[in-house]
């Protein structure tokens, strides 16, 4: 008994198919050495079934003969465990960013230590007065005072406004988050449904999974989020508890002004339930957004504040040059809305100075006014330098977290690396183990072909 | 371990950017002079920098305050100075009047004298300083004093006793001023009696002025020494604020500023990481198992 005749011609096919299907695929790796979120490949070769030989008598055939090898199927390196490790801390590495982000903003907003920060002005508004004190009847120390003054204010009201609008750029950020959010929810859907649509005829649906997977990496960063895979190959993907996408459906996430003055909420659409996100960028901007940047802000309106109240109280007892008393110095009752009190900006002269009427030589209220510095507990300066001073620590400490966060994220990522990335030695090996092997292949070919050529044609050809 | 090449890559990249960061900030730190940019850089030696800023800030204003305090001072000095030598004349007049022997026209001469005198005290009391008036009180833009010519001859006051205080340090205020109603009257009855007496001829009554006389005169001495101990605390204020100026100068220079050994070397050890990493990573990035396949 012996096999067909054409036997080792189709083993051959098979062994050249195997070997190309090889080197396709390290093509295929060498393609996407440098694609965002691409494990590398592999052919799984498998020696096809052999033949259990029908015989009369067993014993003449050595034992079963091999007929070739397949591609079984393609894998991707990848390791899952690795994956999740790298999204959680992926995902409070960019909540830091968040914060550090914010709290470097709020440094440039109060542009300390500078010479044209709040402190130095307070500081000239302080001197303007003792300079006043110096000379009460001095139209060019009024001019300067009113100058300081008007600095001053204007400074509480920029850092109050950059402040607010850092808080309303924050908001924006949390809906374009949710956007985002809703786009890598509705990409996975897609992804999930090519997944389970390749893979339910028997093939591994890799390039699917990595997109699948570079989408989840994205979203970990925005959310934390736990993934499970189902039956099918499609994934549930739960946020804090509630699934934000389940196979095929989507349960997207919507923005309502309901926060704090209006600001954004973020909701599943579904049933209104406040989402939970206690990591992220989501959580960062939140967290930036609903208590770092107002609690600078409530500092500073603070620091306004008792500023009016306390050069107001000592102000209106005095008495200007032209004999008036009960006037305000300031207006307004907090860093936004303090400002000079028109009828004193126009008016030099209504600046009290004195503490009676008619009498330009007295200084007593402008000598009052310039000790506020040292006598008001805290001064504003001593307030001013404590909110610097708790600025430079959590802008550190923020930094600090986001740097070594990100060195941590940098060592798993290296680890997923190591389990998926391309190398090009290994790729150049592989290229030519397959190479070598569809050469060898291709000459039993050439050899099953010239005894083939010498059966047919050389044989059998008596008396021709 | 499994390398591949985008790993070599990204930390090619990734130490690239570490050590441009790290030349960058001393680079700024070297150009600028500055150590401290943002209050992150360094929390506590922020803080400091602005509690050393404000003060240096207070300490040039009380300075101020003090050159401000020293020029009305001796300007009200000057003032008293040329009125005590006025009284001093008019004593030396008072002794020449209780000469008996001396005549009429003798007598009416000195009281002449005296006469001009008291109108040279009265316009010292009225003595000012860019425009405002040295011992009016508060009432700076009123003269203080008038001069009535009678009979009988009276001097009015117009200002007020209010005390014109200065801050030279931290709570610590001066009067500057002497309000003249406190000191001047008694100068002005003393001359104006000595001035009557002459004329009147009456020597008893002339030799018994000069009591009178020697009291005032010790009252503008006593303000004087008072403007002077005032002038002297100045002095010692200003030594003081000026000695702390200088400390709080170099503490903050201390923590502000760029140290330029460390700056330097920092710099340089960063320039060296950086061009050994861009060399390195250069030729790691380079080569591959297929360049040498053929």
């Amino acid at each position: 008994m012996t096999t067909s005749t054409f036997f080792g011609l189709e083993l051959s096919l098979r062994a050249m198919q195997a070997q190309q299907a090889g080197l396709d695929t390290t093509s295929h790796n060498v393609a996407n050495a440098n694609t965002k979120g691409f494990s590398r490949q592999s052919v799984v070769l498998e020696p096809t079934t052999p033949f259990m030989l029908p015989a009369f008598n067993r014993l003449q055939q050595a034992g079963q003969l091999g007929t070739g090898v397949a591609a079984v199927t393609i894998e991707r390196a990848r390791d899952l465990f690795l994956d999740v490790q790298y999204r959680t801390q992926d995902g409070l590495q960019h909540q830091a960013q968040m914060t550090q982000q914010a709290l470097e903003q709020i440094e440039v907003v109060l542009n300390e230590p500078s010479d044209y920060g709040l402190s130095a002005q307070l500081g000239a508004f302080f001197n303007a007065w003792q300079e006043l004190a110096n000379d009460p009847s001095s139209a060019g120390a009024r001019g300067s005072l009113l100058q300081a003054a008007s600095a001053l204010t204007a400074g509480f009201n920029r850092a109050a406004q950059q402040l607010s609008a850092l808080q309303t750029d924050l908001n924006d950020q949390v809906q374009a988050r949710v956007t985002e959010i809703n786009d890598l929810a509705n990409q996975l859907v897609a992804l999930n449904k090519q997944v389970v649509q390749a893979e339910s005829v028997g093939q591994r649906a890799n390039d699917f999974r990595d997109q699948r997977d570079l989408a989840l990496d994205r979203l970990a960063e925005i959310v934390p989020i736990t993934v499970n895979e189902n039956a099918d190959g499609s994934l549930t993907v739960l946020l804090g508890g509630q699934a934000l996408v389940q196979g095929n459906t989507v349960d997207p996430l919507v923005t309502t002004p309901t926060g704090p003055n209006g600001a954004w909420e973020v909701r599943f659409a579904s049933n209104n339930a406040l989402v939970s996100a206690s990591a992220g960028e989501l959580r960062g901007l939140l967290d930036a957004r609903d208590q770092t940047v107002p609690s600078y802000l409530n500092e500073l309106d603070t620091i306004a504040s008792n500023l009016i109240t306390a050069v107001n109280g000592l102000h209106s007892a005095g008495y200007g040059q032209d004999g008036v008393t009960g006037r305000a110095f300031f207006t307004g009752t907090d860093a936004a809305t303090i400002a000079v009190d028109p009828a004193v900006a126009s008016n030099p002269q209504a600046i009290a100075a004195a503490s009676a009427s008619n009498a330009p030589g007295d200084n007593r209220t402008a000598l009052a006014i310039a000790q506020l510095r040292q006598s008001m507990s805290p001064s504003p300066e001593e307030a001013f330098g404590a909110l610097i001073a708790r600025l430079g620590q959590e802008a550190k400490a923020a930094s600090d977290l986001a740097t070594n966060q990100g060195a941590l994220v940098q060592l798993l990522d290296r680890r997923r690396q190591e389990v998926s990335g391309v190398s090009l030695d290994e790729e150049a090996v592989q290229m030519l183990r397959y190479q070598k092997a569809y050469e060898a292949a291709a000459r039993v070919l050439t050899a099953y072909d010239q005894m083939l050529d010498r059966l047919i044609n050389d044989t059998g050809i008596v008396g021709r | 371990m499994r390398v591949t090449h985008h790993m070599i890559v990204d930390t090619v990249l990734n130490n690239l950017n570490e050590n441009l960061r790290r030349l960058e900030d001393s680079q700024r730190q070297l150009s600028s002079g500055q150590r401290l940019n943002q209050p992150s850089d360094d929390p506590p030696a922020v803080e400091r920098a602005l509690t050393y800023r404000a003060a240096l800030n207070a300490g040039e204003q009380y300075l101020r305050n003090i050159d401000a305090a020293r020029s009305w001072l001796q300007a009200s000095d000057s003032a008293l100075d040329s009125a005590t030598q006025a009284l001093q004349r008019a004593r030396e007049l008072a002794v020449q009047g209780a000469n008996d022997t001396l005549g009429p026209d003798q007598e009416q001469a000195l009281a002449a004298e005296v006469d001009q005198l008291l109108a040279q005290l009265v316009a010292l009391g009225n003595s000012t300083l860019r425009g405002q008036y040295l011992f009016a009180g508060y009432s700076t833009q009123t003269a203080p004093f008038t001069l009535n010519a009678g009979p009988p001859t009276t001097v009015t006051y117009n200002g007020d006793s209010g005390a014109m205080l200065r801050e030279i340090d931290v709570g610590v205020t001066l009067q500057i001023n002497a309000p003249g109603n406190s000191f001047l009257p008694a100068v002005f009855t003393a001359l104006i009696n000595l001035r009557d007496h002459l004329r009147a001829g009456d020597t008893t009554a002339v030799r018994n002025d000069l009591p009178a006389l020697d009291a005032a005169t010790d009252t503008l001495l006593a303000v004087r020494a008072d403007l002077g101990a005032k002038l002297n605390r100045l002095d010692a204020a200003e030594a003081q604020h000026q000695a702390v100026q200088v400390n709080t100068t170099e503490l903050l220079s201390k923590i502000a500023d760029t140290d330029y050994g460390e700056a330097v070397t920092q710099f340089t050890t960063a320039e060296l990481a950086y061009k050994a990493g861009l060399q390195a990573g250069a030729r790691a990035m380079q080569s591959n198992l297929f360049d040498y396949l053929r």
